[in-house]
């Protein structure tokens, strides 16, 4: 017995010792590193940013067809107001948890490694993910989102979301105007490392989001609007456009063309309002005329003729499953693996300049709105690669206007058209504005009589965060449902 | 294989010979039982190596001296000795066997007598896994066992089944009991990547394990009998021991088996024969099948009518120049494309053994080839394990396997154009498939469709030709593998020994996945390799103390300390794109792609402390106690060790009031109370936060996890209480054994889903809490028994009760998934949930339409759970003279399975359902507003698209949900063992033949179109779910054992 204890004992002193003995190295990952320079995190922020805006079952199938630039000839369930609450909630979650919880932890990094270049690109793109977000579901978490430890942040209204992203533009304004630290040009998708186009890029950032409210209750921008024009740092030529140069192959492929070519996704059409317009003197008077009747040449660039040499779009909400090569596909452009991924162009911050001398909110009223307005579509011309038939366009007098009323719509319609494959962008655009005038697609889901002004929330924050998921539905006239108003809507 | 065997009989012969003894003298005589002679029954002469069995009529001869004593064995009988005297006959009357002497192989591989185990333990022999067999040995205990359940996820080859014991126990964990081969933890992990959308499955790890060399597999349910295996034991343990030469005595025996068998599918959708492809019914034309011809495009089979003598230019028109065809119903074209599924396996084994040594080697193979075409499974495997006493003190053995897992191709799962199963859903009914099988002849897809440059299909636009994407597109798997032990034994006393054993489970396996260019999904081509390679190692000593402490009382202790070992590494690489066609490289990258390529290193270690003992009294009462510690790498060092004890008794009342009485011979209570600790899901590195790398067209990106980890974490904990009894009647004709049981996991790790907003998308955390509880019944009654007949019922049932407790304030963990429906581990509800939406209604339940067409709900609910209500078995065996017959009824009741065959084949038009009102229209059947804020009646009349689209598809779940109970012929086998006289005078001493079935036949289901039991993989989150299902197996064929 006495032989056994001793045994025993010694055993396990033995194993005792040695049982957890260097088990923290065992469980520290070999896979992966603790620390990486910030840089190395900007390329992936905005490529994620690009690939959710850009994927076709979210700024496509609700972007697009909800915009009526695209209209898919089958499967068109989305296009019909019955979107797939997954690719809404892939929106919410990759936004937040992808894009604006890694620009935070770039922040941070580049914080400690005295970059303020970087910590000024991060807020850019903080603001373009939250905006895009509050434009899209209306009061969203922002003071808390993100902040570690707090698992269910509270929502705020779109006014305070705002508020925020300006104070975030005017803060990544001052840090870009005097940066210091290097943006290896290889980590940069967007600019190559030019902290001076980043800084543009943040002045002409927050004129779109000054814009987008400037209308909205109890706001008056007009000051801050013409300090950004003083300032002299918006954009003013397309080089200076936010975008990132998608490659020639997939998976770095612009997603448009991973979801119809690669994907064999043929049902993307072309809408039948983008080309002919839904024009009627007497029902619709005010309706969009239609690139054919303005002789745009961006109808060549942004269709295809259908299998019998016409342009033929087709009209929202109808499935034509039958055959599908009668009506027009996008444009080779449009489906070319490498079309930029458009985050905000130079041709709508002069569309922005155009509207904003047009309401008077800047200086030059209709004349200079007027002038910004052809830069703009010039310089939507030359993106897409007919810049030199851009004068002769604007030169139809039908293209002018001279009234503040006339130059009103005009604007908003060459800006709709100009943002052409950036779906959610025109969308949010036409709700701001209200133009082109639009009306529900056909066969819309039962009960939706207009175009829908925003989209639900994420689905699972029902059961996630439900306390401040009830009291941000309980802000929503008609709750959380695709036609409740957005604050800065027109 | 000719010559192979040849080479094995020889050596075989050869070993016979050496066992051959010179001669005493002849004794021979008669062995009897109740009933008459006992053929078959060994016979041994203790002590030597000389052995017989007798014959037909009971008879024996056998050589030995005057003072031997011979030893009288046979299967259910109580063995008898008899001593050699002056005579030279002794004739010999066995009794029958007690059941309750049945010896229970339980923790560390501890034998026990059924009558000391205070637990419910469960085995089955490994002959009922032989005959009528299972290429998934899982499979093999569906219906056989109380409280087990069995998934078998699909039909097709290589294809994964879960085993859950009494219900999950854990929201993250794999909830699948450990599976212990000859004491060596038998890694069980399905490595394939099948789910809703795709994939391949891959078997389960325990797949691997061939029939032929179990002799038992042993359920121990509940984490009482568990606790010696530590944390991976929390869900069970299936203890399987191996054959061995043990017990062989003096004889050699070598086995052959053999068993073919054929499968086709059990069940396939009813599919309508009466209208073909289109979205509209007023023509039809196929220019190129991408959409340019007039809804050749269309996958869906609203289309003209079928069989009305109308002809239109379909996609084979091009064998008449382009002319139309006769537009015509192929109403087998589904069935017509599975193929007669072929299984062959084939065993050998030789075993051998005396008493101070034994030995036992076994070489199989199976090959099977599945119903999918050009789909198939081989396995190959040599087993080798012996024992040997190297002194009077010191023993030893090892027991080695050796597996091979090879496939050239194994089907795609699942929501994919891959999936053949997919184009018969998404479908044209007037096509016959079977004629796009010469896709080498065929012409190629036109430019400009999806499909170009492939062989032609009858759709182009989201499919490519079926048997070109199952030749072309193959996925590869080869999986070697090699388990052991080895062990050394000290004897220091008859009271005292000590063992060190170390223990394999060794692994490395390569899965490779082509596309070729042209392929739906990846129009450039890809290429995959994934090369795993896994290990663990236990090295484990026990020492053993055995005390009589007085004539009533007994003692056994055991401590011992355990150290595992696991390391998995894994690298991968795949190309986007093929530079040139049909060749498969990783080189061969396309120009201007980025290749994905990885690797990943996982260690995790466990350091235990164990001790476990046995008190008894008087042989019958006895007490078992047991206490583990564990030390676990994954855990923060701070709360990585943790201690669980249990205990468990049982008392044999029918001894204590001495119960002699034939009605009740046997009559046993039993209880036990245990605690495992655990690590659940919880893997190596998931305390600290880091970054990952992602390497793309652009450069290396990195970018934080969404998941966000926890240095605070701690073990979780599942307590098990369990009380039973076991009684035995009519000279053991009846028997019965009842158990109830709780368990109660709490502190469950789960990477809890938190509200993306927080800037992670799940953070890992001890917050959820479950509990089951439950019964177990098995009844078995030997209806008839004489001499050449007899008849054995045995029947078990098991009804679990599960409920998610708590999740930490959460009101949902979503597990997975598929379209709009999520399976859920909800608190108050069992485990599994399917949430989707509903159609709203009025007060009184009735569906509200609007316009002819129903409303669907907004917000999600819960419309069913995968968990069954309760699940049994009933198996019946009847013996007749030389013939044997047994079948097996395997049920599960309740539960739910939601069916996008259903949702996607009454939408698409393919169903025979969608013929309801094709011509006159559907009046939905429910109310519709009366305007004044009642409801009348609908009466809005609308076309069967239109209805069929709204009420079924991707936006309503509720319509797609079916009870998932299930009544299966599981097995049958009738058998033939040749009489022994016939077989005197040749080296063969035993030929079984058998006719075997498996799966004959669905007595009972609610789901149409579907085998409800279905999954998209062994894993939580697949359960329940259904799409493009390939089809359960029914297969039937023969088996034939000859023993030498």
């Amino acid at each position: 017995m006495k032989k056994i204890s001793i045994l025993f004992v010694a055993l396990i002193g033995l194993f005792s010792a040695s049982c957890d003995k260097d088990f923290e190295e065992v469980n520290t990952t070999p896979n992966n590193p603790v620390a990486v320079p910030s840089h190395l995190m900007l390329g992936n922020i905005v490529r994620i940013n690009q690939n959710t805006i850009y994927g076709m079952q979210q700024g496509g199938d609700m972007g697009m067809c909800w915009a009526q630039q695209v209209s898919k000839v089958q499967y068109n369930d989305e296009e019909r107001y019955i979107p797939r609450r997954g690719s809404i909630d892939a929106i919410w979650s990759t936004l937040y948890a992808s894009v604006i919880s890694d620009a935070k932890s770039m922040y941070t990094l580049a914080e400690a490694e005295g970059n303020t270049n970087i910590m000024g690109i991060s807020l850019v793109l903080q603001a373009n993910a939250f905006q895009i977000l509050t434009d899209l579901y209306g009061p969203i978490p922002f003071t808390e989102a993100c902040v570690a430890g707090n698992l269910k942040p509270a929502y705020d209204s779109q006014q305070v979301v705002y508020t925020g992203i300006l104070d975030m533009l005017t803060q990544a304004e001052t840090l870009l105007a005097t940066g210091t630290g290097t943006i290896p040009a290889s980590s940069d998708l967007v600019y190559a490392g030019d902290a001076s186009k980043w800084r543009k890029f943040a002045n002409s950032l927050k004129f779109k989001a000054l814009m987008r409210i400037s209308k909205a209750p109890g706001q008056n921008v007009a000051a801050q609007l013409q300090a950004l024009v003083n300032g002299g740092q918006l954009f003013s030529s397309n080089t200076d456009s936010a975008q990132i140069s998608y490659l020639a192959a997939q998976p770095d492929a612009n997603p448009i063309y991973e979801t119809v070519i690669f994907g064999t996704r043929a049902e993307y059409k072309v809408s039948s309002v983008l080309l002919v317009g839904n024009y009627n003197a007497t029902t619709n008077p005010n309706g969009f005329k239609g690139l054919t009747t303005l002789n745009d040449d961006r109808k060549a660039v942004y269709a295809q003729k259908n299998t019998s040499g016409a342009y033929v779009g087709n009209i929202p909400g109808v499935e034509n499953p039958g055959s599908y090569g009668a009506f027009s596909s996008l444009g080779t452009k449009y489906l070319d693996p490498t079309l930029p991924g458009v985050i905000l162009s130079n041709a709508q911050v002069q569309f922005l300049l155009a509207e904003a001398a047009n309401e008077g909110y800047i200086t030059g009223g209709v004349t200079a709105a007027q002038t910004y307005y052809f830069k703009g579509i010039t310089a939507n011309y030359e993106f897409n690669g007919i810049g030199g038939l851009a004068a002769a366009y604007t030169a139809q007098v039908s293209l002018g206007f001279a009234t503040q009323v006339g130059g009103r719509q005009k604007i908003a319609e060459q800006s709709w058209i100009a943002l052409f494959g950036q779906g959610f962008e025109a969308w949010t655009e036409y709700r701001r504005t209200g133009f082109p005038v639009l009306s529900a697609v056909t066969n819309a889901a039962p009960g939706v009589t207009v175009v829908p002004t925003r989209l639900y929330f994420d689905s699972t924050e029902v059961s996630l965060n439900k306390a401040n998921y009830d009291a941000a539905v309980a802000t929503l006239t008609g709750g959380d449902v695709l036609t409740s108003r957005l604050w800065w809507m027109n | 294989m000719r010559s192979k065997f040849k080479w094995i009989f020889t050596l075989l012969i050869a070993l016979s010979m050496q066992f051959s003894f010179a001669q005493e003298k002849t004794v021979t005589g008669v062995v009897s039982d109740g009933t008459g002679p006992l053929p078959g029954a060994n016979v041994v002469v203790q002590g030597s190596k000389t052995g017989t069995q007798t014959d037909v009529d009971g008879k024996y001869s056998i050589k030995a001296k005057t003072g031997d004593v011979l030893v009288f064995s046979f299967v259910g009988m109580t063995n008898t000795t008899a001593k050699v005297g002056a005579s030279n006959t002794l004739n010999v009357k066995m009794q029958d066997g007690v059941k309750l002497e049945e010896v229970v192989v339980g923790a560390l591989g501890v034998k026990r007598k059924e009558k000391a185990v205070g637990y419910a333990a469960q085995s089955i022999k490994g002959s009922t896994l032989t005959e009528a067999r299972e290429s998934n040995l899982v499979n093999a205990l569906s219906g056989r066992v109380a409280g087990v359940q069995v998934t078998n996820s699909s039909g097709a080859v290589g294809s994964s089944s879960r085993i859950v014991l009494r219900g999950n126990s854990s929201i993250t964990g794999n909830n699948q009991a450990l599976f212990v081969v000859d004491g060596v933890p038998f890694d069980n992990t399905s490595y394939g990547n099948s789910d809703s959308g795709g994939g391949r499955d891959l078997p389960n790890g325990a797949a691997s394990i061939s029939p032929d060399d179990i002799e038992s597999m042993t359920v121990l349910k509940g984490p009482n009998a568990a606790a010696l295996y530590g944390i991976r034991a929390s869900n069970g343990v299936i203890i399987i021991t191996t054959k061995s030469g043990k017990g062989k005595k003096s004889l050699s025996v070598a086995s052959f088996n053999s068993n073919i068998t054929f499968s086709d599918p059990l069940v396939l959708p009813s599919f309508q024969n009466s209208y073909g492809q289109g979205a509209t019914s007023d023509f039809f034309q196929f220019v190129d099948g991408g959409g340019n011809g007039y809804n050749d495009g269309v996958d869906e089979s609203w289309g003209p009518a079928l069989d009305r003598g109308l002809s239109f230019v379909q996609w084979d028109s091009y064998k008449v120049g382009g002319a139309p065809l006769p537009w015509i119903s192929h109403p087998n074209n589904v069935k017509d494309f599975y193929e007669t599924g072929v299984s062959m396996s084939n065993n050998l084994s030789l075993s051998a053994g005396n008493e101070d040594a034994n030995f036992r080697m076994s070489i199989g193979n199976s090959k099977e080839t599945g119903m999918v075409p050009f789909t198939d499974f081989k396995k190959f495997n040599v087993t080798l394990n012996g024992n040997i006493k190297l002194g009077e003190k010191l023993s030893s053995g090892v027991s080695l396997m050796y597996m091979n897992d090879k496939s050239d191709n194994l089907p795609i799962a699942g929501y994919n154009n891959e999936n053949a199963a997919q184009q018969f859903i998404w479908s044209a009914r007037n096509v016959n498939f079977t004629d796009l099988k010469d896709w080498r002849n065929l012409p190629l897809a036109a430019v400009g469709t999806a499909a170009e440059g492939t062989p032609l299909n009858w759709n182009t636009n989201f499919q490519n030709n079926p048997y070109w994407v199952l030749e072309t597109n193959t996925n590869t798997y080869n999986r070697d593998r090699v388990t052991g032990s080895t062990f050394l034994t000290y004897q220091f006393n008859s009271a005292f020994s000590a063992t060190g054993k170390v223990m394999l489970d060794h692994y490395s396996q390569l899965t490779t996945g082509r596309q070729a260019i042209g392929t739906n999904s990846a129009p450039d081509g890809s290429y995959g390799e994934n090369s795993l390679r896994y290990s663990e190692i236990n090295s484990e000593i026990v020492m053993s103390y055995k005390k009589q402490i007085n004539s009533d009382f007994n003692l056994s202790l055991n401590f011992g300390a355990n150290q595992m070992k696991r390391i998995r590494t894994q690298t991968f690489g795949s190309i986007p794109g093929l530079e040139l066609p049909n060749f498969y490289s990783l080189s061969n990258i396309k120009t201007g792609t980025t290749a994905t390529v990885g690797n990943q290193y996982v260690e995790t270690r466990i350091g235990s402390v164990l001790g476990f003992g046995q008190l008894s009294y008087k042989d019958y009462i006895f007490v078992d106690f047991s206490g583990r510690n564990d030390w676990a790498s994954v855990l923060p060092v701070k709360n990585n060790s943790f201690f669980y004890p249990a205990v468990s008794g049982s008392v044999v009342l029918s001894e204590i009031l001495g119960m002699k009485d034939a009605k009740i011979n046997y009559l046993k209570v039993r209880g036990g109370w245990s605690k495992v600790g655990g690590t659940g899901a919880l893997g190596a590195y998931n305390l600290n936060n880091v970054y990952g790398l992602t390497n793309n067209g652009w450069g290396n990106q990195a970018s934080t996890p969404n998941t966000q980890y926890n240095p605070n974490l701690k073990p979780e904990s599942v307590v098990g209480t369990e009380f039973g009894i076991d009684l035995n009647g009519f000279n053991n004709r009846l028997r019965v054994a009842a158990t109830y049981y709780t368990k109660v996991s709490s502190d469950l790790l789960v990477p809890i889903q938190v509200s993306a907003s927080s800037g992670y998308t799940s953070v890992w955390d001890n917050v959820a809490d479950m509990e089951n509880k439950g019964i177990e019944l098995q009844l078995g009654v030997t209806v008839l028994k004489a001499k050449d007949f007899s008849f054995d019922v045995d029947l078990n049932f098991a009804k679990n009760q599960n409920k998610v407790t708590s999740l930490g304030g959460l009101d949902t963990y979503i597990l997975g998934g598929q379209w709009g429906a999520t399976i859920e581990a909800r608190p108050g509800n069992a485990y599994g949930d399917i949430v989707g939406r509903g159609f709203e209604r009025d007060p009184s339940g009735n569906v509200i339409y609007v316009n002819g067409l129903p409303k669907i709900e907004a917000t999600k609910k819960v419309l069913g759970n995968v968990t069954p209500d309760w699940t049994g078995g009933a198996s019946f065996n009847v013996r007749y003279k030389d013939f044997d017959f047994s079948t097996l009824i395997d049920a599960k009741v309740g539960g739910d399975v939601h069916s996008m065959t259903y949702a996607w084949g009454r939408y698409s038009g393919v169903l025979e359902e969608t013929l309801i009102g094709r011509e006159t229209g559907v009046v939905g059947n429910g109310v519709m507003s009366d305007g004044a804020g009642g409801y009348v009646a609908n009466n809005v009349v609308v076309a069967a698209k239109a209805f069929n689209q709204t009420s079924f598809g991707n936006t309503i779940e509720e319509s797609a949900i079916f009870d998932a109970t299930y009544v299966k012929l599981r097995s049958m086998s009738l058998g033939y063992s040749l009489p022994k006289k016939w077989l005197k005078g040749t080296f063969v001493e035993d030929f079984k033949f058998s006719l075997v079935a498996r799966n004959l036949a669905i007595l009972f289901k609610n789901a149409p179109h579907i085998d409800p039991e279905t999954g998209f993989s062994s894993a939580n989150g697949e359960q329940g779910q259904e799409f493009g299902q390939i089809p359960s197996a029914r297969s039937y064929g023969f088996n034939i054992n000859v023993k030498f």
